[in-house]
């Protein structure tokens, strides 16, 4: 058996609210479970969940209150390195191309200028915004900075992809069609993903296992893997035996969820 | 054959109508600075009288006469060094301060206050302390200009600060970037519409500092050539110097257009650029 790539040990995290009010809120409260080397996951649950805190605390760019993380077997306690993390916005320096966005990741991953350069131009070919590299990010459309920001993420060649919401901000049309791509495009990586979503449709089409998240403070109220055969068709995915099953079974656990948060205000 | 022959028609007309349009500008802003001039030296010649407000030929004879023997030249190169210099240092320490603030929220809310005093002070009462200090010749200006240019750009550059994109920041920790980089390829740039917009205030500002400085106390630059020509009544000297420094403020505001337009170009609907 390997050796987990992500492992999330009875982790909780406490906020202290500003302005030094003396209740803290707890975001999330035991959290355990592991993610295998190559392994694709998607973290599903109702919104104010902590289900994107979880990931910074992958990432490192949190600390947790309780319990432990780790990356490749070595405790978080700073960034650690080969972490690719896609924001729910673009993220992307308006100041900079297309291209000069996709150079800085090969940078910070410490390639030098031309070797940067080669690659952010592969990169853009791979992801078909060859054409717009030289474009600044407020000339392109909210897919072509989605597909970007992932060129930049690939740029820096992370082991583990974190990826918070990354299609929310995107039209229906465009999220297949972004979504097919992004799928593809890890599919052939190989790498370690986890991704966080609130759509089951989408969880379920990417992931080779789903874990629901309660509502607030967040717990992982279950697993399901997803058997579906790979590669897989980011929208025709759902037209595959099996998938309903999956899907009635995650509402199940969110609908529960939501009639909860929502009783209680 | 029929469409490309169609679509170059139209290029061909919407050129011509776009370079109309720009004559008709040039044409406006033309008549907008001469009728003015018109009516001044009309005003001049038959109801108030030059010795009030002397006129524009009169100016126009004056500033010549003074390109001949060098006057122009040197007045003007000294409040023009006074202004400039004073800018650059008052922006350099603005920077600075503004950064430093800007990361430390614990610092700026303990010497807030401070800075707010030295803010509300007017800076002019500090023009005798600083001829004292440093004399009545180029440095007193030079520091009294940027006194007053610092705090725009100190409280812009905080401002900024406080504006990154968190998003940005947080994507360039999670790739493990140095501060070092952080600073250069996220911090500063973020920085710089805040900077323009503190440089076109500044300029003014720069403007009213060098010429404060010159009638506290100089013996020469064209701040202190109003004054001398008041205390004269020679009012065509005084409204020469005022319309010099007029015309270097323009130059000033233009030239910063100018380079403005080119360092935001990545901006799309850009509000830079349009006269200036």
């Amino acid at each position: 058996m390997l050796s987990p790539e992500i492992a999330i040990a009875g982790v909780s995290l406490r906020f202290a609210p500003p302005g030094g009010e003396v209740r803290s809120h707890l975001a999330l409260s035991d959290v355990s479970f592991t993610v295998k080397p190559g392994e694709f996951v998607a973290i599903i649950g109702p919104s104010g969940c902590g289900k994107s805190t979880l990931l910074r605390l992958v990432a490192g760019l949190l600390g947790v209150t309780e319990g432990d993380v780790r990356v490749g077997g070595t405790k978080v306690e700073r960034v650690p390195g080969g972490i690719g993390f896609l924001f729910q916005s673009d993220a992307l320096l308006p100041w900079k191309t297309a291209l000069e966005n996709v150079v800085m990741g090969a940078t910070l991953a410490g390639r030098d200028r031309a070797e940067a350069l080669d690659k952010a131009r592969f990169l853009l070919g791979e992801i078909g915004l060859a054409k717009s590299a030289d474009k600044y990010p407020s000339e392109l459309s909210g897919g072509m900075r989605k597909r970007v920001a992932l060129a930049r993420t690939m740029a820096y060649e992370p082991r583990v992809f974190l990826l918070d919401e990354p299609f929310s901000a995107l039209d229906a049309q465009t999220r297949i069609h972004v979504g097919n791509r992004f799928l593809k495009i890890l599919e052939t990586l190989g790498q370690t993903v986890i991704v966080v979503t609130h759509d089951i449709d989408e969880a379920i089409a990417m992931a080779d296992r789903v874990l629901v998240m309660t509502a607030s403070p967040g717990r992982i109220a279950r697993a399901f893997d997803v058997g579906l055969p790979r590669p897989r068709d980011y929208y025709g995915t759902r037209f595959e035996p099996g998938f309903r099953d999956l899907q009635e079974g995650i509402w199940d656990i969110l609908r529960r969820e939501m009639e909860g948060v929502l009783a209680r205000d | 054959m029929t469409e490309g022959k169609g679509e170059e028609e139209y290029d061909r007309r919407r050129a011509a109508a776009v370079r109309r349009k720009r004559m008709l500008f040039y044409g406006d802003r033309i008549v907008a600075c001469v009728l003015p001039l018109i009516g001044w030296q009309l005003l001049s010649d038959n109801w108030v009288g030059g010795k009030w407000i002397s006129s524009p030929l009169g100016v126009a004879e004056r500033l010549v006469s003074m390109a001949e023997d060098g006057s122009l030249q040197m007045h003007t190169w000294q409040t023009l060094q006074e202004a400039l210099l004073g800018l650059a240092l008052g922006m350099l320490l603005g920077v600075v301060i503004g950064v430093v603030l800007g990361l430390s929220r614990r610092l700026s809310d303990a010497i807030d206050p401070i800075i707010m005093g030295f803010y509300s002070l007017p800076r002019v009462s500090l023009a005798p302390l600083f001829i004292i200090w440093l004399g009545i010749g180029l440095l007193a200006k030079v520091a009294l200009v940027a006194s007053v240019v610092l705090f725009v750009v100190l409280f812009n550059v905080r401002e900024g600060m406080r504006t990154i994109d968190r998003d940005i920041i947080e994507a360039f920790r999670s790739m493990n970037a140095s501060r070092a980089a952080m600073l250069r390829h996220v911090v500063i740039p973020s920085l710089v519409p805040w900077i323009f917009a503190s440089v076109r205030i500044g300029i003014g500002m720069a403007m009213i500092g060098a010429v404060v400085a010159e009638l506290i106390g100089s013996s020469r630059g064209l701040g202190w050539y109003v004054m001398r020509s008041t205390g004269t009544y020679d009012m065509t000297g005084s409204i020469t110097a005022l319309v010099v420094l007029m015309i270097l403020a323009m130059i000033f505001n233009w030239m910063l257009s100018v380079v403005e337009a080119r360092a935001l170009r990545w901006r799309r609907h850009s509000d830079v650029g349009l006269g200036g």
